[in-house]
């Protein structure tokens, strides 16, 4: 009884057992592809995921080597400004022609300072988005595997982290190889390399921390002003006849000055003056400057491209007779200094480089004049994380027509969110809680409109959009001496038309003639250069002062004594004949014309340095000429 | 996949006392800029490694052959059909140089510029090893390297 218990309890586990194999049998019978070919399969990709694999390795490999040549960034960013002869800083160093490394800090045209360290998180997805748009070259020779194909290649998601030692990355994606009738999915892929990125970057943001804090570069350039005979800075002379100083020679002193003393700056150093005292963790450092880099010396009182010992000391004296026994002479000349340094860091063969400003405004290290524009490009991790209070923004056009897809940002602080874009003119969205933020819409063909916003609190607000109409562009140039006028030939007219709002259009006359505005209130600068060879010759300078006679009779008597300069000759690639710089309105009455019509105030062609030196200077005063003419729309 | 070398550069790096400057011949019609231009020994004393960037641009033929109306005339110029440039290796051991690596243009590809004159053929960095002293520098030595293009 009890074994044929058992032999019943038996019976459905073989019964089981045999659905099993006939269903597995049956599988193999419907998918006889499959059926002991996987292995070969496999080993019929391999070649291809091999070739893949140290492909994207490969371009990755780029990726850093790339994002640490140019301070964290695969793609420099755009700077708003036209370079030219009077403004040869923009926001990235040139070191050649094909590199630029941006700078962690910088001012701009218009003097606005901007700090522009990418955070690692943004680095990581420059290097991700560099991977994945540079990976098709990794499948454009495919055809060379035959009967290969390839597909869902925009699937490839990229993740890339940056460590201390090492990189990694990881790609996640749903790429199918195909050859004949099977495929291969590609699904994970992760690989590293070697590359202290982590540490050079830390360290560098270490460097840039120490100088925002210290003014570390700024300091020993007002060292630099204070010990060197070659800067006159501040001091006094007994010559009665007192030689003055070239200012280009001045400059060039200054470059060569800095060069050497940059050279010697290291992060840990035995010499605590030139050391930055930030622990180097075997990490190699660089600091330098190049005389073909641009080079910013205003120093004043100057005249004529010279700078004179004339005392306001000794003018005070004139009158008395102390200064007819003793000649004596104070200087004292104030200095705006602006130079670039590149700083490259180096561990176990791998370089990490980026640069910045060292600014000198009247003798003492950077001020702002305006508020620091921090461009903060992690800013999505922080407050634009945090939107809690909806708002309705409404955006009309001027013609109170509802403008669709205008984009929506919000400003607090110093970080910029994206907010959205407007839907029948409307858009109601969460917003980052802030006081006093700005709100700004921005549309391609409106010029960009903004608003004070707070956002504590529920609330809606509404904002205009001027469109801009594409005008012709026309330049007259006034002969300053004669007022006549001539149209654009020969010249190159750098142009910047500007308004708070965002608004800035930069343009290359005669080359670019059209311009697109709306009526509001611009700021202009131009500058018309005419390019060729142009040589100034050596120039002597003769400079008279009225000195008293040696001896007693110097008491009563003056007599003229003279002295001679020589500035050495210079070519130059291009000269400037003149340029304005002023405010303008348009309205709209004055808008109905097809062709904005501007003037511009230029001098005869400068025969040597002096002339060409009073032509820069005038530009900033040109408007107050009674030959100015504003702006016009015809 | 990479198929086939097409053209090599020869760069010469020469080094000599006490200033260490760095010149480059030109070969095969590439130009070449090199940064920093004069590097101090004291720096090489005091550095484990010492970077020097050369920067690299290729000549299309027409501007070899006729300067700045080359790139006038075709086929004298077009766009280079390359994809990778390979490490460049050392070809004789130098007790100076560490290593060399080839940085690509930050585009990703060998672009020819817009007159049709020149192609940025990216960078390479030559980092140099530590010397122990000014001797070490004595008489010229000469680094050679072979950079290899792929079509």
């Amino acid at each position: 009884m009890s074994e044929l218990r058992n032999k019943a309890q038996v019976t459905p586990y073989i019964i089981l057992g045999i659905v099993i194999l006939g269903l597995v049998i049956a599988y193999f019978a419907i998918n006889p592809l499959k059926l002991g070919k996987t292995s070969e399969t496999e080993s019929q990709f391999v070649p291809v995921q091999n070739y893949i694999q140290d492909c994207i390795t490969s371009v990755f490999n780029d990726a850093v080597l790339i994002s640490s040549m140019q301070a964290g960034y695969i793609t420099v960013p755009n700077y708003k400004y036209q370079l030219n002869p009077l403004l040869p800083f923009s926001n990235s160093l040139e070191v050649s022609s094909n590199m630029k490394v941006p700078y962690w800090f910088y001012e701009d045209a218009n003097t606005v300072q901007h700090l522009n360290i990418p955070k690692k998180a943004f680095i990581e997805n420059e290097i991700s988005n560099y991977t994945k748009n540079n990976m098709q070259v990794c499948f454009s020779n495919f055809t060379s595997f035959n009967g290969y194909s390839i597909e869902n290649l925009d699937s490839a998601k990229f993740t890339t982290k940056i460590e201390d030692e090492q990189v990694f990355l990881e790609m996640q994606s749903n790429i199918k190889i195909n050859y004949k009738e099977t495929e291969f999915s590609f699904k994970r892929y992760a690989t590293s390399i070697e590359f202290p990125l982590g540490s050079l970057y830390d360290s560098a943001v270490k460097i840039m921390e120490k100088e925002n804090n210290e003014f570390f570069f700024e300091e020993r350039t007002i060292d630099i002003m204070s010990v060197y005979d070659e800067i006159p800075l501040t001091g006094v002379t007994l010559d009665c006849t007192p030689k003055p100083w070239i200012v280009e020679n001045v400059k060039k002193s200054f470059k060569d000055i800095v060069n050497n003393n940059l050279e010697a700056v290291s992060l840990q150093s035995s010499n605590k003056y030139y050391s930055l005292d930030i622990s180097n963790a075997n990490v190699d450092s660089f600091f330098s400057y190049n005389q073909e880099w641009p080079f910013l010396l205003e120093a004043e009182p100057q005249k004529n491209g010279l700078l004179y010992p004339e005392s306001s000391i000794s003018k005070k004296l004139s009158s008395s007779s102390l200064t007819s026994l003793v000649c004596l002479n104070n200087y004292n000349f104030v200095y705006n200094v602006k130079y670039p340094v590149l700083v490259r860091l180096v561990k176990n063969n791998h370089m990490f480089q980026f640069a910045f400003q060292t600014i000198i405004r009247s003798n003492e290290p950077r001020v702002s004049t305006k508020a620091p524009e921090v461009i903060d490009t992690d800013s999505q991790y922080y407050i634009c994380d945090k939107r809690i209070n909806q708002q309705e923004i409404n955006v009309f056009s001027s013609d109170m027509s509802p403008i669709d897809n205008a984009e929506v940002k919000y400003k607090c602080i110093t970080q910029l969110c994206s907010i959205g874009t407007t839907n029948n003119g409307t858009l109601k969205e969460k917003f980052p809680p802030c006081l006093n933020g700005l709100l700004i819409v921005e549309k391609e063909n409106y010029l960009p409109s903004s608003i004070q916003y707070s956002t504590n609190q529920e609330s809606s607000v509404s904002l205009f959009m001027e469109p801009l109409i594409e005008k012709d562009l026309q330049i007259v140039l006034i002969n300053k001496k004669t007022g006549s006028t001539k149209q654009v030939s020969n010249e190159k007219i750098y142009l910047s038309i500007s308004d708070d709002y965002g608004y800035s259009e930069i343009l290359q006359y005669p080359e670019q003639n059209k311009i697109k505005i709306a009526p509001g209130t611009y700021h202009l600068q131009a500058q018309v250069a005419l390019n060729g060879n142009f040589t100034f010759k050596e120039q002597k300078i003769t400079k008279c002062t009225s000195v008293p006679y040696p001896s007693a009779l110097g008491l009563i008597l003056k007599r003229k004594e003279c002295t001679d300069v020589i500035i050495d000759p210079i070519s130059l690639s291009n000269i400037i004949l003149g340029g304005n710089q002023f405010d303008f309105t348009i309205t709209k009455e004055n808008f109905l014309g097809r062709t904005l019509k501007i003037y511009l105030i230029i001098e005869e062609k400068p025969g040597n340095q002096e002339e060409l030196s009073n032509i820069i200077q005038s530009i900033e005063t040109n408007h107050i000429s009674d030959k100015f003419k504003i702006p016009e729309i015809i | 996949m990479n198929k086939s070398i097409i053209s090599l550069i020869l760069v010469i790096l020469i080094i000599s006392m006490p200033l260490t400057s760095a010149e480059i011949t030109e070969k095969t019609g590439e130009s070449v800029v090199v940064e920093p231009q004069i590097l101090h020994a004291d720096i090489l004393e005091k550095q484990q490694q010492t970077p020097v960037i050369i920067s690299l641009k290729g000549l299309t033929l027409g501007s070899i052959l006729l300067g700045n109306e080359g790139s006038q005339y075709s086929p004298l110029y077009s766009q280079p059909a390359i994809s990778r440039i390979e490490n460049p290796r050392l070809t004789q051991r130098s007790p100076l140089i560490s290593s060399v690596v080839h940085v690509p243009p930050a585009s990703g590809t060998y672009r020819l510029s817009q007159d049709g004159r020149t192609v940025d053929l990216g960078s390479l960095i030559v980092y140099l090893k530590k010397i122990n002293s000014e001797d070490e520098l004595f008489g010229e030595r000469i680094f050679v390297s072979l950079v290899k293009f792929y079509l």
